[in-house]
C-alpha cells in the first residue's frame, strides 16, 4: 500500500490526461496550501466538480488541469483536510485548504452560529449538536443536552435516583454506541448512568447519528452513535468558568484551562463539581425527595502533540466520584440497612484513559492506534437491596486507511477488548432465594480479539457508499461474530440527498446494571436462564434538502425512516405480574419503527426555528403476546424557537416538547394503560458582554409532573411498594442563573 | 426565589439601557487600519469586537482601503484602546499584533494575512 498509492495515482493521472489530451486547448494552473502555515500541500486532489477528470498535486503543490467547457467549479481535497470547493474563473488559482479540525471549528464561529447542524456530506444522517445549541440550554450533563433534539429521548430511570435514561429510535440507550472523540466509551455497566458523567459545559460538539455505525468501532452501535468532543487544548481558550444555581439550591461549578507549551504541545485541565445539598418533596407529597442529595467531583486531563509532519497524539484521562442519597426525607447515610425508613444511597468511581496516535504513511495513507482503559465501581442501595458492581476494561484499536486511487479507500485494522464485569445484587427482603437461579453474582468476563475492514466508493460530491464487514470472538460467549454493515449518500439533485444504511449488530446485555431503575421497586426478579447476546438488523432511509433563502439565509428539511428488527434480545417483562419482573431471552418478535421528520428554517436573520416530529411503533413479545414496548412516547413533537440580537448580545432560547401517549406496563397504582400526553417547555435568556455572559433560564415552564410518582410511598417495604414507574416529569417548574466567563 | 430572577433580569435591562444611552454627542472618528484585512471573512470578527467595545458609537468597513471608520465618544475610548481589542481578538493593526491564540478563530484564509504572512490574495476566501 505504501509504495503503490502514489503510483497507482501517478498512473489514473496519466490515463486521465490521456483522454483529455485532445482538448488540452485550455487549462487551469494552480497550486494548493495549507491555510495556517501556507505551506504547499502535495498529493492534494483536484477534480472538476461533477466529473472524474482531475489530478493530483506535486511535490511543490501545484497542479494543471484541462479544462472543457462547463467546468466551472474545482473540489480540492487532502484526507486530513476534507474537501473544499472553488470557482474558477481565471487560469491560475491559489487554493487554501483548512485542515478539518479547525474547518469544523470554522463552522461554529465564522458562519452563522447555528444550534444544530444537519450535515449534507456525511454519510450517516448527523445532527450536529454545537457549543452554540449547548449554550441555549442550562444543560448541566450530558443527559440535559438533547432537549432540543427529536432524534434523542431523556426520561428517568427511577423516581429514587434522580438518573437519566436516554432513548435512540426508541430503543433505550444502550443499543447505540457512545463515543468520545472516537473512542469508544460508556460501556457496559456504566452505560446506564453514563449521561451524568459528562458535563454539558465539556462539550465541544455532540453528533448524533442515526442507524448502524461503520464497522471500525466495534459490533454494537444497533441504533446509532453518539460522538462527543471535549474542548481541545491546542484550540481551546486560556481559561473559562461557568457557575450555575437553581432554584432547588443545586450549584454547579465547570472551570477549563487550556495550556500551550509550544505549537505543537498542550494541556488541558476541565474540572467540574456539582452539590445538590437541599431535599424536597413538591412531587407527590409521599415523604419521598424529588431529587437526591448529589455530589460529584469530575476532573479531566489531556495532552495533545501535532507535529507538522502529520504525527499527533491525544492522551486523556479522567476521574469521576459522585455520590448520591435519596429515598425518604428523613433519610441519612448512617440508616443504610434501616427496615423502617426507605433510603437510596450511590458511590461512583470511574477512571477513563485513551490514547490515539496517528500519523501519515504516505500522502494518501494514514496510520491510528486506539487505546482506551476504563475501571468502574458502583456501589449502590435501595432500601435492602444491595448492588455492587465493578468493571475493568481494556481496548486496543489499530487502523490504516487508504486511498487506493482517486475515489476509492480502504480502511482496515485489528481490535481487541477485554471486559471484566461483576455484578452482585444481594438481600431483597422478600426474596429468601438468590436472585438469579445461578446465585446472586453475575460475573462476565470477554476477550474479544477482531478484524475489520471496510471500502469507500466516492463519486465526485455525487454519491459515496461504504461496505464494511467485521470478525470477532467473543469468549464469553464462545462465539464468532461476523457484523456486515452498508452505507450510502446520493446526491439525486442539487441540494437533495438521499442516504441509506443497513447492518447487523451485537450486544452484551448487562441485565441488572440497564434496568437499574426495577430496584426501585418491590418487584420479584426472575432471572432464570443465561442471558444470550442481543442480536438485531437495522436498516434506515434518510432524504434532506437545504433550500437557499438567499442572505446566507437557509431551510434545511430531512425526513427519516429507522427499522430496527431484533433476533434475539434480553427481554423485560414487567406485564405477566405487577409484583414480578421477568428478564428471558427474546421469544418471538421484537422490532421498532421510527419515522421521523425535521424543518430547520431561518425566516429572518437572527431568528431560527426548528419544527420536528416523529413516531415510534416500537413493540416486543412479551409472554407471547406482542405489545407496545412501556414508557416509549408514541409520538413525539418538537418546536425550538432561537432569536439573538445583532451581535448576539441578547439571545431567547424557547423549547417547547409535547411527549405523546406511551404505555404503561401492568403496576400496583392506579393508573394503568396508558399515560397521557403531555407538555415540556424550557427557555433561557442570555446576555452577552465583552468578556462574560450572563443566563438565566426556566425548566418545566408548564410545571406538568407525574401525581404520583412513589406507587406505595406508605410502605417502601412491601412488595406494593414501586418507584420505578416514571412516565412524565420528576422535577416542577425550576428557575436557574449562570455566569461564563471567557479568557481568550 | 422568583423575584431573584426578577431582580436579575431588571439588572441585565439597565444594562442594556445604559448601553444605548452612550449613543450620545462628544463623538470622535478614527480611521483604523487593518493590513490584514484580506477579505469578507474578517467583518465578523471586527464587527464582533466593535459591538462589545465600550464607547463605540458606530463604525464602517473600508475592505478596499483596508481599514475600518470608526465614531467613538470621547473620554470613553481612545482609538489605541479599539486596536488593543481589535488584536485581542486576532486582527492585525497598524500598532498591534494580535493575539496568536484568537488568529486561530478567524477563517483560514485571514490567518496568513493575520500573523503578517505577505502572500498573493487566495481565491477560495469567502
Amino acid at each position: 500500500m505504501r509504495t503503490s498509492t502514489p503510483f497507482v495515482s501517478l498512473l489514473i493521472t496519466i490515463v486521465l490526461l490521456a483522454f483529455a489530451s485532445p482538448l488540452l486547448a485550455q487549462k487551469v494552473q494552480g497550486v494548493v496550501v495549507d491555510a495556517n502555515s501556507h505551506a504547499p500541500l502535495p498529493g492534494a486532489r483536484v477534480q472538476w466538480l461533477g466529473t472524474l477528470r482531475g489530478t493530483v498535486c506535486d511535490n511543490a503543490g501545484r497542479f494543471s488541469l484541462p479544462r472543457q467547457a462547463g467546468d466551472t467549479t474545482l473540489v480540492v481535497g487532502l484526507m486530513s483536510y476534507g474537501n473544499d470547493t472553488v470557482k474558477v474563473t481565471t487560469e491560475s488559482v491559489e487554493v487554501a485548504l483548512a485542515p478539518l479540525s479547525t474547518a469544523l471549528k470554522a463552522v461554529s464561529i465564522r458562519k452563522r452560529r447555528k444550534n444544530t447542524i444537519h450535515k449534507m456530506t456525511d454519510v450517516h444522517p448527523t445532527e450536529v449538536i454545537t457549543v452554540e445549541g449547548l449554550r441555549g440550554l442550562a444543560c448541566c450533563n450530558l443527559g440535559e443536552s438533547f432537549e432540543n433534539s427529536a432524534t434523542v429521548d431523556v426520561g428517568y430511570s427511577d423516581a429514587v435516583s434522580g438518573s437519566k435514561q436516554i432513548q435512540l429510535l426508541g430503543l433505550t440507550g444502550v443499543y447505540s454506541q457512545m463515543l468520545l472523540e472516537n473512542v469508544p466509551f460508556l460501556r457496559g455497566l456504566s452505560a446506564p448512568f453514563g449521561l451524568g458523567y459528562v458535563p454539558g459545559q465539556w462539550m465541544e460538539s455532540i453528533s448524533v447519528s442515526k442507524g448502524v455505525a461503520t464497522v471500525k468501532n466495534g459490533y454494537d452501535a444497533i441504533t446509532g452513535t453518539i460522538n462527543l468532543e471535549y474542548e481541545k487544548p491546542l484550540k481551546g481558550d486560556r481559561f473559562t468558568l461557568n457557575v450555575y444555581e437553581n432554584t432547588d439550591l443545586k450549584s454547579e461549578a465547570t472551570a477549563k484551562f487550556n495550556h500551550r507549551f509550544n505549537e505543537r504541545l498542550a494541556t488541558g485541565l476541565l474540572l467540574f463539581g456539582t452539590y445538590n445539598a437541599r431535599r424536597t418533596d413538591h412531587i407527590g407529597h409521599d415523604g419521598f425527595s424529588d431529587y437526591p442529595l448529589q455530589q460529584q467531583f469530575n476532573v479531566v486531563n489531556r495532552w495533545d502533540y501535532e507535529a507538522p509532519s502529520g504525527f499527533h497524539s491525544q492522551t486523556l484521562f479522567n476521574y469521576i466520584h459522585e455520590e448520591r442519597l435519596g429515598g425518604d426525607m428523613r433519610f441519612v447515610s448512617s440508616m443504610r440497612g434501616s427496615d423502617s425508613i426507605y433510603g437510596f444511597g450511590g458511590t461512583t468511581d470511574r477512571f477513563h484513559f485513551f490514547t490515539k496516535n496517528g500519523f501519515m504513511l504516505s500522502k494518501t495513507a494514514s496510520f491510528g492506534s486506539q487505546v482506551s482503559a476504563t475501571w468502574f465501581r458502583q456501589s449502590a442501595y435501595y432500601g435492602l437491596s444491595d448492588y455492587h458492581g465493578e468493571e475493568k476494561d481494556l481496548y486496543v484499536s489499530l487502523l490504516v486507511n487508504a486511498e487506493v486511487s482517486g475515489g476509492h479507500t480502504l480502511d482496515y485494522g485489528v481490535s481487541f477488548r477485554y471486559e471484566d464485569a461483576a455484578e452482585a445484587l444481594r438481600s431483597q427482603p422478600w426474596l429468601s432465594a438468590p436472585v438469579t437461579s445461578f446465585g446472586d453474582e453475575i460475573s462476565l468476563r470477554e476477550v474479544v480479539p477482531g478484524l475489520f475492514g471496510q471500502y469507500t466508493f466516492r463519486y465526485g460530491d455525487d454519491f459515496n457508499a461504504t461496505a464494511g464487514v467485521r470478525y470477532d470472538y467473543n469468549s464469553h460467549y464462545l462465539r464468532h461474530l461476523v457484523t456486515p454493515r452498508l452505507h450510502f449518500r446520493w446526491r439525486i439533485a442539487h441540494r437533495w440527498v438521499l442516504r441509506g444504511s443497513a447492518g447487523l449488530g451485537y450486544r452484551t446485555p448487562h441485565v441488572i446494571a440497564e434496568n437499574f431503575g426495577l430496584l426501585a421497586s418491590g418487584r420479584e426478579l426472575h432471572l432464570n436462564a443465561p442471558i444470550r447476546m442481543e442480536e438485531a438488523w437495522n436498516t434506515g432511509v434518510n432524504l434532506s434538502r437545504k433550500i437557499d433563502l438567499g442572505d446566507d439565509r437557509e431551510l434545511t428539511f430531512s425526513v427519516d425512516y429507522f427499522h430496527t428488527g431484533f433476533r434475539n434480545q434480553a427481554v423485560v417483562d414487567l406485564d405477566q405480574d405487577a409484583y414480578k419482573v421477568f428478564i428471558y431471552n427474546l421469544e418471538g418478535r421484537s422490532y421498532s419503527n421510527v419515522v421521523q421528520a425535521d424543518v430547520n428554517v431561518e425566516p429572518f436573520e437572527g431568528f431560527t426555528v426548528s419544527l420536528a416530529g416523529k413516531i415510534n411503533d416500537v413493540r416486543c413479545e412479551y409472554n407471547g403476546k406482542l405489545m407496545r414496548k412501556p414508557y416509549t412516547s408514541y409520538w413525539k413533537g418538537l418546536l425550538v424557537l432561537s432569536y439573538h440580537t445583532r451581535f448576539e448580545k441578547w439571545r431567547f432560547d424557547l423549547t417547547t416538547q409535547l411527549n405523546g401517549p406511551q404505555r404503561l406496563p401492568l403496576n400496583k397504582g392506579t393508573l394503568q394503560g396508558e399515560a397521557p400526553a403531555y407538555l415540556y417547555m424550557l427557555g433561557q435568556v442570555t446576555r452577552r458582554f465583552k468578556h462574560f455572559e450572563l443566563y438565566a433560564g426556566v425548566e418545566n415552564l408548564t410545571g406538568h409532573v407525574q401525581e404520583t410518582p412513589v406507587i406505595g410511598a406508605d410502605a417502601p417495604f412491601s412488595q406494593a411498594f414501586d418507584a420505578s414507574v416514571v412516565y412524565a416529569p420528576l422535577m416542577g417548574r425550576l428557575f436557574y442563573v449562570g455566569l461564563r466567563f471567557n479568557l481568550l | 426565589m422568583k423575584k431573584q430572577l426578577f431582580v436579575l433580569l431588571i439588572a441585565l435591562g439597565l444594562c442594556g439601557v445604559s448601553y444605548a444611552q452612550q449613543k450620545a454627542k462628544n463623538t470622535r472618528t478614527a480611521e483604523i487600519e487593518i493590513p490584514g484585512y484580506c477579505c469578507k471573512g474578517l467583518n465578523a470578527t471586527i464587527e464582533n469586537t466593535l459591538a462589545y467595545e465600550r464607547g463605540v458609537v458606530e463604525w464602517t468597513l473600508n475592505l478596499d482601503k483596508k481599514s475600518v471608520t470608526v465614531v467613538y465618544r470621547d473620554g470613553k475610548t481612545t482609538p489605541a484602546k479599539i486596536e488593543k481589542s481589535l488584536a485581542a481578538n486576532g486582527v492585525r493593526t497598524a500598532h498591534e499584533k494580535p493575539n496568536p491564540r484568537a488568529i486561530e478563530k478567524l477563517p483560514a484564509c485571514c490567518q496568513p494575512a493575520a500573523r503578517g504572512e505577505s502572500k498573493g490574495a487566495i481565491s477560495n476566501c469567502k
